[in-house]
């Protein structure tokens, strides 16, 4: 018992530790002045998302992280960066009106996230609905230990086919804007 | 600007990312991953390749057209196996009619070949992605 209240306490302050890191990053993106420097600071974020996610015990969102957060997106700014410069105009006044907004903004969501379950609690509603369904039929069901799969691939099958098909449609629109430029650059 | 030590290292450690992917994808019923992730780290070798030896050349590999057709077959298998368990009598993507012996064998039939279907599509979407972005900046 006290092995595994030291393992839970050692888990919150890990997923804080990188919670406050992602914090300061974000502070990097604002204030840094070069562009290739954001890029870098975001995809240092999506990294310390990626340990939080495996913290929290959930590897696929953390390898998802790891591939389309660090790595694809990364790519995608870099590239794109090598069209239009890494230079950044940057204005140093401030606008009252904006930063009250986002500090009345930021003031309802930490109001509002009092409301909030506490977390990781097992009487939380989200434990309560399908999902208990799922746990204790996916070995009779499916007869796949993941359930995570079972859930994605069987149990909500035409939901992942809608997604598979916004990716297919998000490469047809790259395609119908990029391609055609290439073809009039020609 | 070819770097000796990157192109090594980009040649040592291109198979072993496709391998992992390949891992991720058929694995993927038992361990985290699945079609999707096999997908983005498959598409990731490809675009270290064309990051290293630059974008010309991966195309020779794999060319624009061949990600089209590839893309779309990926979708129509997912499509495709919606279709075949219809034809055999049950609801859209109900996997148990794939295998009537044996409902269980059935849904690993299906996770497997959809699975695949992600994999495919979602590779190529993101490759194709990146040709795009990469091509035209010469």
């Amino acid at each position: 018992m006290g092995q595994s209240m030291f393992d839970l306490d050692m888990n919150v302050a890990l997923i804080l530790l990188f919670s406050f890191f992602v914090l300061a990053l974000s502070l990097g993106v604002i204030w840094a002045k070069d562009l290739l420097v954001v890029i870098l600071f975001s995809s240092m974020i999506s990294f310390n998302m990626t340990i939080i996610y495996a913290l929290l015990l959930a590897p696929d969102v953390a390898m998802t992280e790891a591939a389309v957060g660090a790595c694809l997106t990364t790519l995608v700014f870099l590239a794109s960066i090598s069209h239009i410069g890494k230079g950044l105009e940057t204005k140093n006044s401030y606008d009252i009106t904006g930063i009250t907004l986002i500090a009345i903004a930021g003031f309802l969501l930490i109001y509002i996230a009092q409301d909030l379950p506490s977390f990781g609690e097992t009487t939380n509603p989200i434990h309560q609905g399908v999902v208990n369904y799922y746990n204790h039929n996916t070995g009779k069901d499916i007869g796949i230990p993941s359930i995570v799969a079972a859930v994605l691939a069987s149990y909500r099958g035409f939901d992942t086919l809608g997604e598979t098909t916004v990716i297919f449609t998000a490469a047809l629109g790259a395609l119908a804007l990029l391609g055609k430029r290439k073809t009039n650059a020609r | 600007m070819q770097d000796s030590i990157l192109s090594t290292i980009t040649k040592f450690i291109i198979p072993f990312i496709l391998l992992f992917a390949l891992y991720i994808q058929f694995h993927g019923e038992i361990s985290p991953g699945g079609g999707f992730q096999a997908g983005v780290i498959f598409a990731s070798a490809f675009l270290l390749y064309a990051l290293t030896f630059g974008i010309h050349k991966a195309q020779t590999l794999l060319s624009n057209t061949t990600l089209k057709f590839y893309m779309s077959l990926g979708l129509l298998i997912y499509a495709g196996t919606g279709i075949v368990t219809m034809l055999r009598g049950g609801n859209f993507l109900s996997y148990n009619y794939l295998y009537f012996r044996d409902p269980i064998i059935g849904q690993k039939m299906g996770i497997l070949t959809i699975e695949l279907g992600i994999g495919l599509t979602v590779f190529s979407a993101v490759t194709l992605l990146f040709y795009l972005l990469l091509d035209h900046e010469k």
